[in-house]
Order: C-alpha cells, then sequence, then structure tokens
C-alpha cells in the first residue's frame, strides 16, 4: 500500500510542477472596428488580461488580407480566440467554417460572440456543425411580457444552467442583462453541447414570413461546448452581454464564462488509472488470470484557476468491459493529499470468464473536462495446474485409493504370479 | 471366476425373461421350459470345466482371483459415485474406472493366452507383453489423475 | 519407377534352395534400396513447392500451425499447454493449447530441439516446411509393412512407392503445407499396421503399440474417429460372420482400454471418448467383445443346437437393453448429440441447411468425380480389383482393408477432404491386385511349363511380357502423371499466386504478402484487423496482427459478428466494429485481376451465417435482385450497394482507368461511377498491386461528436446549399427544458 500511495504522490507533485497553469495564453480578439469600440470592453479585456492572456487584437477592416489561425498550417498559433461580430463576406472567406472546426479540433478554444444584425455565414455554420442553431439574421429575440424596460432581455438567476462553468447557487433576485439586440440559438441534443443560460419563459424569436425560431425556453442566449479532447466552445448571443455598461450585473457571469471557455476552471485531470493484483504484484509480473482478486485505483485533480485541487465526487464509475460491460461500480474515496483524490475499488474478484478485458473509467460530466482512462488487458484461463490436484479433492480419494489398490496388487499379483508359474514347471517336470 | 460372475449375471436375466414369457402365453410353456433346460445344461458344463482348469493349473486361478478383484474394486468406485451423486472430479473417476477395466481385459487376455498359446507367441511372452501393457496403463492412469 | 520391377523380377528367385541364403542377402539389399529410392522420390517430388517458389508455408492452417509452432520453440511446453491467445478471437481470444491438437508442433519442436543437440541448428521455419515431405517418407514405410501383413513384401513395396507419390496424398504434404495431416496420415498407417499385426497375433504388445500411436494420432489430428470407428467396425464385421477368436479379444480389448485412457489426456478431446456418441461405436464392440469371450468359452462346453438358442435369446436382450440405454443417456444429455460435421456426414444437404459455417468451408464440399481420376490416377481402377481379390480369399485382415475401403469411398464422396484417408487405401488394393498380376505374369520360370510343349509356353511367354509391359507402361504413366500433378496443381502455397504476363511469362502475384507486411511495418502493434476469417491465420501469422476471427472457427457468433459488419450499412457497421476496438478493415477484391476466390463471392456465405443470428436485420434476400440474381453492376440492390463489403472493394475501382466505368474480371458485369456510394466512416489506407488486397482503417470518432456520416455530407456540400440550409430551422432533435 505504502508503495502505490507513494507513487500517486510522486505524480501528484511532478504534475503539480509542470502544469502551475494548464495551458499557454495566446489569446486572439476578431472583432469589427465599426461594430465594436473596444473600449467599451475594457472591463473584459482587463479580466483577461489579469489572468495573464496574452492578447493580440486583430480589427477586421479593408485592408485585412488574411487571419492566421495556424503557423505554416501546422500549430495553432493561439491557444484561445474570441470572435466579436464582424460583418462583410470577406470574414467568410478569411475565416472559414472549416478552419474553425479544425482550430477545435486542434485543442483551442473559442468565445463566440455574435449579433443578430450581422451574422456571419462561416461562424454560423461552424456553431451548426457543434449543434448551436442561431437564429438567421435579423431574427431577435423578444419578450413582450417583460415588463417596464421593454428593450432589454432580462434573465434571472434560475435561468443559469450550469453550475461547473457559471458558478453556484443564483437565487431569482440576481438579473443579467442582455441587450436589446440579443439573438436565441436552438440547441441539439449531442451530450457535448452545455446550455448555460435559458431564455425568458415569456420570450420567442420571430423570423421573417416564417414561424418563430425559439419559442420561450426552447431558446438559449448562452451555450457551451466541449470536444472529447476537452477544447471548449463557447458562444453568446448578445455582445453587449460583456459590455462595461452591464458589467456591474454581468460581471460575475462574464467572468466564470471567460474561464471557462479558456479552460481556467473546471479541469479534470487523471493522475492515472492503476490496476493491480490485491497483493499489489503488477500485471506484467503476473498477468491476470480467471477468478483473481484486484484492486484499481485512479487519482483525480481538479484545476481551480491557481492550483490542482483533490477532485471529490461519489459518482466515480469504473467498468470492466468485455464488449459488453462485466463489472460496473462507482469507486470509493480512498486518500485525499493535497491535489489529489485517489479513488479505488476496493478489492473485488475478476469473472470467470477468460478473454481480453477492457478496464475503463470514463467519466463525462456536462461542465467538467472529460475523463477516460482506459486499459486493455488479457485475462487468461486456469492453466492445467491451477485446478485443484486430485488429492486435494476429498471426492477422489476414493478413486485414488482405487488406483494405488489396482496397482499395488498388481505387483503383487505379479509376483505371485512367477512364483507359482516356477512351481508349476516344476511339479509339471516331476509329474513327467 | 470372472465369466462365473458374468454368467450368472445372464442367466437370472434371461430366466426373467422367460418366466414373462411364460406369464403372457402359455401354449409356448414347453418351448421356454427348453430353453430354461438349455440353459441350465450349459451353465453346468461351463462350472465344470471351469473347476476343471483351476485344478490343472494354479496361476489361472490367480488371475481369476485377480479379475474378481478388479470388478470388486470398480463396483465400488461405481457405488461410490452414484451414492454421493456427483462426479466432480470426473477424471478421477474415470481414470480409476478404466484402470480397473483395462487391467481386467489385460489379465483376461493373458488367461486365454495361458490355456492355449497364440500362434508365435509363448506363455512367458505373453506374460512379459502383459506386464509392459499394464505399466503403460499405470502410468497413463496416474497421470490422468494427476 | 523401376524399383518396382526389380523387385517383383527378383522375387521368383527365391524359390532355388541351394542359393537360399545368397538371394536372401541380394534381396534385403534390394529391399533396402528400393526404400531408400522411394524416400528419395517422395521427398524430392514434394519439393516443387520450394523450388518453384519459395521455401514459404502454405495456405491458411498451416500458418498457425507455424504460429504455434514458434511459441512453442519460443516458451517451454508448459507455457504452450497453457497459451492463452489474446490475439486471435479478440476479445474473447482462445484458449489455444486447450483447443489444438498438439501433436503436430511438439514433434517439429522435439525435432528441432534434436538437431540443435547434435549441433545442427536449423531455423524452425525449415523444419516446419520439410515437415512434411519427411514423413511422407515414414508414411511409405508404414503402408509397406501394412501390405505385408495384407499380401507379402512385393506388394508392399509396390503399395510404399504408389504411397510415396501418389499425388491424393501429396496434395496435403508437399513443403511447406505443414498441415496436421502431414503428420496424422503417416500415424493413421502406422497404427494400422500395428492394429493388423495386433490382430493377427494377439500379442498383447502390438495392441498397446497401436494403442500408443493411435494417441499419438489423437494428439495430431480431428480425424483420428475415423479410426474409433473403424478398428471397432472390423471386429464387429467379423463377429458377425463368426470368426470371433481369443486373439482378437486380447487385441482389441487391449487397445481399446489403453488407447481410450490415453487419449482422454489431450486437452482438446477431453471426455469425449466416454461423452460424444461418435465414439460410442467402439464402447459398444467393447462390451460386445467380451459378451462373445463369454459365449466363446460357453460353446466350447456345449453342444451347437443348445449354445444357439442360448446365445440368440442373450443378445437379444442385450441388444434390446444397449439402444435402450444409449437413447436414455443421449435423451438425458450425459452422451452429446452427434455433431454438426457428423450429420452432415450422412447428409449431404444438412450443413447446407443448417451451419452455414460448416458448408462454407471448401473442404466439406463434396468430391468432384474426375478429381478421383486426379488424385490417383489408374490406381482407381485397380483398386476395384485389389477390393475384389481380398474378397476372395477373406482373411481377418482382408476384411479390415475392404472394411476400410467401403467405408472410406463413401465417405470421401460426401467431404472432399476424406479423399486423403481413402488414399492409403487405394495405394493397399491396387498394389495387391496389381503384385497378384505380376506374380502370375511376371513369373517366367521355365520349370513349370518345360514338361509340355514349347510352342505353348512360347505363347503364354508373349501374351505374359505383353501384359507386364502394359502394366509398366501404366506405372510410366502413372509416375508421369503424378509428376505433372504434383509440379502444376499442388505445389502452389496460395499466398502466392503464379500467373503469366501478357507475354507468356511466369510471373508471380504477391499481393497478399504485399499487404501483410504493410501491415506488419505501418500499424501499431496492438491493431485489430477485421478480416472474413479465412484470412485470420495469415494476418496472425505473417503480419503479427491482432484478429477477430479465424479458419479456427470454434465461435459462430463471433464470425457472424463479422459477416454482419460486412452485409450493413456504413454507420451499423462503423458502430459494430468499434464496439469491438477493430481499426482495420481488410478485404480480398479479385474484380481487377479476374480472382474468383474473393469476398464479394464469399459475400453470400456471410450473409446467411450472420441471418443465422440476427434473422431481423440481415437477410439473404435483399442482396438478390427481384428477379433472383446476384448483381452487383447498376442492377445491385440498394442493400447491396450499401453494404461495407460492397462499398470497400468498389470503392474507386470504376476510375482505375479514368474511364468511370469498370468491368469487373470475376463477376463480367460493368461496374460505373454511379453504382458506388462514397465511404464516410472509413478511410482506404492501403490496396496492393493487383487490387487483391484493400485495408481500409476506420476513422477517429470526431472530437465533436458528429456522425461520419454528417461530416461526409458536410464536407461534400457546398458553402452555398449549407448556407440555404442553415436559414431554415433545423430538423434534428432539439433540447428542450
Amino acid at each position: 500500500m505504502f508503495l502505490l500511495q507513494g507513487v500517486f504522490h510522486l505524480i501528484a507533485f511532478v504534475a503539480v510542477v509542470f502544469s502551475m497553469a494548464p495551458e499557454g495564453s495566446s489569446t486572439l480578439i476578431v472583432y469589427d472596428p465599426k461594430l465594436t469600440e473596444l473600449s467599451e470592453y475594457s472591463k473584459f479585456i482587463e479580466g483577461l488580461t489579469t489572468r495573464s492572456h496574452d492578447i493580440t487584437y486583430l480589427p477586421i477592416n479593408n485592408e485585412t488580407k488574411n487571419i492566421d489561425l495556424f503557423i505554416h498550417d501546422n500549430d495553432k498559433k493561439y491557444n484561445h480566440l474570441v470572435l466579436l461580430p464582424v460583418k462583410g463576406k470577406k470574414v467568410t472567406r478569411m475565416l472559414t467554417d472549416k478552419l474553425l472546426l479544425r482550430f477545435v479540433e486542434d485543442g483551442g478554444d473559442i468565445l463566440a460572440v455574435t449579433s443578430p444584425i450581422t451574422q456571419t455565414d462561416s461562424i454560423r455554420l461552424f456553431l451548426n456543425q457543434l449543434g448551436i442553431f442561431t437564429a438567421p439574421r435579423g431574427s431577435i429575440l423578444k419578450n413582450p411580457l417583460q415588463g417596464e424596460n421593454d428593450e432589454l432581455i432580462k434573465v434571472g438567476g434560475k435561468h443559469i444552467l450550469n453550475k461547473y462553468v457559471l458558478g453556484y447557487d443564483f437565487n431569482d433576485d440576481d438579473e443579467f442583462i442582455f441587450s436589446k439586440d440579443t439573438s436565441a440559438c436552438l440547441v441539439g441534443e449531442g451530450s457535448q453541447l452545455i446550455p448555460l443560460i435559458n431564455a425568458p419563459r415569456t420570450s420567442f424569436t420571430q423570423v421573417k414570413n416564417a414561424e418563430h425560431w425559439t419559442d420561450s425556453t426552447q431558446g438559449f442566449l448562452s451555450v457551451g461546448f466541449q470536444s472529447l479532447n476537452n477544447a471548449r466552445v463557447s458562444w453568446i448571443g448578445s455582445q453587449e452581454f460583456l459590455s462595461d455598461k452591464f458589467n456591474n450585473k454581468n460581471g460575475y457571469l462574464v467572468d466564470e464564462l471567460t474561464k471557462w471557455t479558456f479552460k481556467e476552471k473546471s479541469i479534470l485531470k487523471s493522475f492515472g488509472a492503476k490496476h493491480t493484483h490485491a497483493d499489489l504484484t503488477t500485471y506484467e509480473s503476473l498477468p491476470y488470470k480467471v477468478g483473481d482478486k484486484i484492486i484499481y485505483e485512479i487519482g483525480i485533480s481538479e484545476w481551480n484557476g491557481e492550483n490542482w485541487v483533490p477532485f471529490k465526487t461519489d459518482d466515480l464509475q469504473f467498468e470492466l468491459k468485455l464488449v459488453d460491460p462485466y463489472y460496473r461500480f462507482n469507486l470509493k474515496q480512498k486518500e485525499i493529499t493535497n491535489n489529489v483524490c485517489v479513488y479505488t475499488s476496493g478489492e473485488f474478484k475478476l469473472p470467470d470468464h477468460h478473454g481480453v478485458f477492457t478496464f475503463v473509467t470514463d467519466y463525462k460530466r456536462s461542465g467538467l473536462s472529460f475523463i477516460k482512462e482506459s486499459d486493455v488487458k488479457a485475462i487468461r484461463h486456469l492453466a492445467n495446474d491451477e485446478y485443484p490436484r486430485s488429492f486435494e479433492i476429498s471426492n477422489a480419494w476414493v478413486y485414488l485409493s482405487g488406483i494405488f489398490t489396482v496397482i499395488s496388487s498388481w505387483v503383487i499379483f505379479v509376483i505371485l504370479f512367477l512364483i507359482t508359474g516356477k512351481r508349476n514347471v516344476n511339479l509339471e517336470k516331476k509329474m513327467n | 471366476m470372472a465369466q462365473k460372475v458374468k454368467n450368472s449375471k445372464t442367466i437370472p436375466k434371461s430366466s426373467n425373461i422367460s418366466s414373462s414369457t411364460k406369464s403372457v402365453s402359455h401354449t409356448t410353456n414347453k418351448t421356454t421350459h427348453g430353453i430354461f433346460q438349455d440353459f441350465q445344461d450349459a451353465f453346468n458344463a461351463t462350472i465344470q470345466h471351469y473347476w476343471k482348469q483351476h485344478e490343472q493349473d494354479k496361476r489361472l486361478r490367480l488371475i481369476d482371483i485377480m479379475c474378481i478383484f478388479m470388478v470388486v474394486v470398480a463396483a465400488l468406485q461405481c457405488i461410490f459415485m452414484i451414492l454421493i451423486r456427483d462426479n466432480f472430479p470426473f477424471n478421477a473417476f474415470l481414470s480409476g474406472f478404466i484402470i480397473c477395466v483395462g487391467q481386467f481385459v489385460l489379465l483376461v487376455s493373458l488367461r486365454l493366452q495361458m490355456v492355449s498359446d497364440f500362434e508365435g507367441i509363448s506363455k512367458n511372452r505373453a506374460f512379459g507383453e502383459f506386464v509392459i501393457a499394464s505399466l503403460i496403463l499405470h502410468f497413463i492412469s496416474l497421470h490422468f489423475i494427476n | 519407377m523401376k524399383q518396382e520391377s526389380e523387385i517383383v523380377s527378383s522375387k521368383p528367385t527365391t524359390k532355388s534352395n541351394n542359393i537360399h541364403w545368397c538371394v536372401k542377402w541380394v534381396q534385403s539389399i534390394l529391399t533396402a534400396l528400393i526404400f531408400f529410392t522411394i524416400f528419395g522420390a517422395a521427398i524430392s517430388s514434394r519439393l516443387f513447392s520450394v523450388i518453384r517458389f519459395e521455401s514459404i508455408i502454405h495456405e491458411f492452417d498451416p500458418w498457425f500451425n507455424f504460429r504455434a509452432t514458434k511459441y512453442l520453440v519460443s516458451h517451454s511446453f508448459y507455457e504452450f499447454l497453457n497459451w492463452f491467445d489474446d490475439r486471435t478471437w479478440y476479445p474473447l481470444g482462445r484458449v489455444t493449447g486447450g483447443t489444438l491438437y498438439p501433436g503436430l508442433m511438439t514433434t517439429s519442436a522435439a525435432v528441432w530441439h534434436l538437431l540443435r543437440k547434435i549441433g545442427l541448428p536449423i531455423d524452425i521455419r525449415n523444419i516446419c516446411v520439410l515437415f512434411a515431405p519427411a514423413f511422407s517418407g515414414i508414411t511409405a514405410w508404414a503402408t509397406y509393412e501394412f501390405t505385408k501383413e495384407i499380401k507379402d513384401s512385393s506388394a508392399g513395396l509396390l503399395a510404399a512407392a504408389f504411397m510415396a507419390i501418389v499425388p491424393g496424398y501429396i496434395s496435403r504434404s508437399v513443403a511447406g503445407s505443414y498441415d496436421n495431416e502431414a503428420i496424422a496420415i503417416t500415424l493413421l498407417m502406422v497404427t494400422f499396421m500395428f492394429w493388423i499385426k495386433a490382430q493377427k497375433t494377439g500379442s498383447i504388445l502390438s495392441a498397446t503399440a497401436a494403442a500408443v500411436f493411435y494417441f499419438y494420432m489423437v494428439s495430431a489430428w480431428g480425424g483420428y474417429v475415423f479410426i474409433t470407428n473403424l478398428i471397432p467396425l472390423h471386429i464387429f464385421i467379423l463377429i458377425l460372420m463368426g470368426r470371433y477368436n481369443n486373439r482378437l479379444y486380447s487385441a482389441y480389448t487391449t487397445w481399446y482400454a489403453i488407447g481410450t485412457l490415453a487419449s482422454m489426456q489431450i486437452p482438446f478431446v477431453g471426455f469425449l471418448p466416454i461423452r460424444s456418441n461418435d465414439h460410442m461405436a467402439a464402447l459398444g464392440v467393447f462390451g460386445l467383445i467380451q459378451i462373445v469371450a463369454v459365449g466363446n468359452f460357453v460353446k466350447s462346453q456345449v453342444s451347437g443346437k443348445k449354445f444357439k438358442v442360448v446365445m440368440l435369446v442373450s443378445l437379444l436382450i442385450i441388444f434390446v437393453v444397449g439402444i435402450a440405454g444409449l437413447c436414455a443417456l443421449t435423451y438425458a444429455g450425459f452422451i452429446a448429440p452427434w455433431t454438426g460435421r457428423f450429420y452432415s456426414l450422412w447428409d449431404t444437404s444438412y450443413a447446407k441447411i443448417h451451419i452455414p459455417i460448416i458448408a462454407s468451408v471448401s473442404e466439406h464440399q463434396p468430391v468432384a468425380w474426375p478429381s478421383f481420376f486426379f488424385d490417383t490416377h489408374f490406381l482407381i481402377w485397380l483398386f476395384p480389383a485389389g477390393v475384389f481379390l481380398l474378397f476372395m480369399d477373406l482373411a481377418d485382415e482382408h476384411v479390415f482393408v475392404i472394411a476400410y475401403s467401403v467405408l472410406c469411398s463413401y465417405f470421401a464422396g460426401v467431404m472432399i477432404r476424406l479423399m486423403l484417408t481413402l488414399t492409403p487405401v487405394i495405394c493397399v488394393a491396387a498394389a495387391v491386385a496389381l503384385s497378384k498380376l505380376f506374380d502370375v505374369y511376371l513369373n517366367f520360370s521355365i520349370k513349370s511349363n518345360s514338361n509340355k510343349n514349347n510352342k505353348i509356353s512360347y505363347v503364354s511367354l508373349c501374351s505374359k511380357v505383353f501384359v507386364s509391359a502394359t502394366f509398366l507402361f501404366y506405372l510410366y504413366l502413372f509416375v508421369y502423371h503424378c509428376t505433372w500433378v504434383t509440379s502444376n496443381a499442388y505445389s502452389s502455397p496460395s499466398v502466392v499466386l503464379p500467373s503469366q504476363t501478357p507475354n507468356g511469362e511466369m510471373a508471380l502475384i504477391d499481393d497478399y504478402r504485399e499487404a501483410y507486411y504493410w501491415l506488419r511495418m505501418n500499424t501499431a502493434e496492438d491493431a485489430k484487423v477485421a478480416a472474413w476469417w479465412d484470412y485470420g491465420y495469415q494476418i496472425g501469422g505473417m503480419a503479427d496482427r491482432t484478429t477477430l476471427v479465424d479458419n479456427n472457427t470454434w465461435n459462430n457468433t463471433h464470425i457472424a459478428i463479422v459477416g454482419k459488419a460486412m452485409a450493413s450499412r456504413e454507420d451499423k457497421s462503423y458502430e459494430i466494429l468499434k464496439d469491438h476496438d477493430v481499426d482495420y478493415v481488410l478485404v480480398i477484391f479479385g474484380g481487377v485481376l479476374g480472382f474468383s476466390g474473393d469476398d464479394l463471392n464469399k459475400f453470400l456465405w456471410m450473409i446467411r451465417i450472420a441471418e443465422g443470428i440476427w434473422p431481423e436485420e440481415v437477410k439473404e434476400r435483399d442482396f438478390f435482385t427481384p428477379q433472383g440474381e446476384y448483381r452487383v453492376d447498376a442492377g445491385a440492390t440498394k442493400t447491396m450497394r450499401e453494404s461495407l463489403l460492397y462499398k470497400m472493394s468498389y470503392q474507386r475501382f470504376p476510375e482505375i482507368y479514368g474511364s468511370g466505368s469498370m468491368m469487373d474480371n470475376v463477376r463480367r458485369q460493368t461496374i460505373s461511377l454511379a453504382d458506388v456510394e462514397p465511404l464516410d466512416y472509413f478511410e482506404e489506407v492501403f490496396t496492393s498491386e493487383n487490387w487483391m488486397i484493400r485495408i481500409y482503417q476506420l476513422k477517429k470518432e470526431d472530437q465533436l461528436g458528429r456522425s461520419h456520416k454528417e461530416i461526409g455530407e458536410f464536407e461534400r456540400s457546398t458553402h452555398k446549399s449549407l448556407v440555404r440550409r442553415a436559414a431554415k430551422k433545423p430538423d434534428v432533435s432539439l433540447r428542450a427544458l
């Protein structure tokens, strides 16, 4: 046990040294000077810079030739991308949907802000591929029943949907403000989508010459997305949501959203899954066979923005699979250190079935980064000498003694036979 | 002696049958009685010859005693298996049982050669072959029960 | 072939007495010489494959045997016995040590160790390649001994010579054909030889030797069941003929008791000899012979008439009780019912209806009649003559040969692979016939005829010379035929295919090895390759990659999974294959080359096997056009065109020469570009030189959670159409709160 703990400590320590920040923070902000006055977003930008983002600004105007997201078409040039609303077909050509998809597939994070007035096709198509269907151009979210200040869309704390992304404990008194030019979106059913802010119950999106795009809580004002390689994308339907104007109301949410999108929080990391025999012998030195007693352990940490801290949960599951799961059970917290929480399966018995099994922990929770640790190992059958020997089975003693009586009596028989045989021969001779 | 055991097995069986046929049809009574008589005669003649053999050669008696012993051991194992209603160490049972059967047939083969030589094989050689075959049988049996 | 005539001519001289010892001496020298030449002929004619191609393991099963042998050589015997192979039948794995016949591997490993001990370290591959030729020499010797017991040594030598070069046996024992049969036929003949000796003399020792070799045979080949049934049949017939004697008793009971106990030592066989019905005949005869022995003892004492009555009544009772007992035991499940392969022996259409997996093996097909002649040449018509001659003077051992030939002729007609077991008896019977003929017609000793007038003697001499010359000519033809067949038909390793270039030069098509080599070099070591089971052993042996199914078709369901994946729509196949962690899919496509043994021609078997397990999801009917045709061109059904195998086979095929349509050289149908739908879930990574092997990789799961079909559609659509679609409300299922 001590050895194993030691190993975990070591891993945790090394991990802390090397991953003070989960990732580098070079950030590109793409904006249109005609639509966006950066000074109105100083608080938003200040938030990023204080969290040590290295920001590059890219205003889109007539002189802009191209937008380099990649160096020589190979590596990402930036880790994060902020897309503020831009206008014009040119952008669609420079910043194609495929380029954006590739950026995410490469692990880049995107915060996309769209406005109902200018909808860039490529960004919209990009979002469509993720399962976020923003309302078409010109379709503004309306909430006529909201009361006195008709222009602004306001949502209460109850509409904040994901605790891992935007934080905890909102009550309905909290109020967050979206501008009058807000677009809502529909969200597909993919499990990687994370609805963040729900549209008000009485709101709808009107589309010219067509049925409503969204009705009531069908629509969302902000949606997150996490790809399988844990790249994150989030979308907000209103640019002014980020602006200084509403910062006193929205500030907290904006900070949390950007932190989440740029992988500054809700990051989980596994410090390796291990499985050994119950007496800690490893698979390498003694391969598993059916019915062996095994212990499975996994250590998980969470990045809280500054440190790796133990991630505590009680719904972490372990599966032992051979096409279909043979076992599935919750892992128990075994030990909590400064950085890591070690979960254990306890001692369990391998099934009485040989085959190539997969030991897998697949932890996917909406808002947290995904963890999948899987290891394929063969579990062999009993060797011919691993069955109980016959003298260990009491029933077999009868048969065993039967055999030995036969053999011993045979020996006696042979001796007697030889003796009597000789005598007979002698007798015969005498008779003759 | 082994033959005797076998004979006595077949006789009651057939007498059962003959008695059952008796009850079925009275007209065939005579023939069934004849069959029964035949059995009786055959049995007596065989027994007589058998004892004569024994008196002539003591080794035959030895072989026969051994044969009975094999049958007894095999039967004991069978009864044990039936009593516990479980053939779990099946290999153990098989090796225990088959070694008896194997030894039995080897003994009978030896006996047949003792009574009358096979062409080209002397009695001594037959015995030698018997010993080798038995040893192989024992080895396999022990290996099988492991 | 000279040797035959030599020996036959040397024979008549034995009669003269005064130079008896000298003749004997010459005779033994001649015999040794003849054996030497027979060995030479047997081995050298099997080396064609090495000379024509190279020293390579052939076909399919030998690759597994080779792999197993390598494992045995590099590990201990204990590890071999308990080998759990996690690189086949993924993810089930195969308990290889417990499911193979270890005789072959153990023998060649023993040879390898022996040669190393005496300072001749030889590569294990070469031992495996040359294993079958070496053992064919021993087979010839065993055939000699066997036939000697049947007739005499001259017939024996003839039989040995026939056995050495008969194509029916060569077909499974050329160099490189490292299969169980290579050793099994040898052991078969040795066992029979000892058995004949045992039943002739009643020697316990011979019977024990027969049992020991029977055990060896059990350890080497599943066909041992043939011996298990033939020997009891021999005894049974003899008993029925009233030929029981005490020698039979001691031979048979000894063989059965020791043989049965010994055969159960092989893990793969296990308790079968007690449980399975295939082995029940032997047990029954064992019981019968006990009764007969008692009866015989009684008979010797009682008058014949009385005995008859006694015997009849007892037999009737025993018979009824026995049948009832057997039925009861089978019904109660103590004895396994007959296996499918066994049923298909009796009813040729049984397999076709009930067990597609058995029927799909080409070895299990009935023999075409010409192949009898092809495999045995003129022996096939000497064979009935030999059997007839044996009938004429019916000794106990002749009954054995007759039973053997009748039983085996029938079985060989049902299943082509049993041709192999028929071949030895054809050789023996033919040799008996021929040697009888030579006994008469090559007897030129004048003594017998000189008393009468010379004219007749001349006439008879002429006819003798004529007949002998004819048969010598036949022998010559036979040798010629054997050489031709061996060099042309049976020496191809089927891993490398011979072909001709347009100029008529010989060329080798080496696509298999090209592809397997590619797999070995370019894929991850633990990559899993899905292919139809025929290629499982080769992928394991040559490419060293994990396979899902292979030629050891022990799990029908698992094979059906691959069949289903091949026959289903792409997205469904992807799901199935992904569940089994498959990385690559390998298909064989002969459309370019005209190689008819490709996967599309085996497709119906895949469909049938899959349909057997999932009749709702895979339907054979859907792959045929309404007219009932198997079409692959524009007339192909939708299911056909959407199936994975179809797409994989014809992907890019119509555009080879840029014309947009292309003729499939196997099915003689034209495939055009419009017939072949794009592959979304798989990516072509390799296609061999002649397009025979195509390897596809499963695309990785999309990071963004889209299905590959969606990605494919997205990539293929134009920007404008996408924009247009985005303007409308999406018709996907939406999340609602």
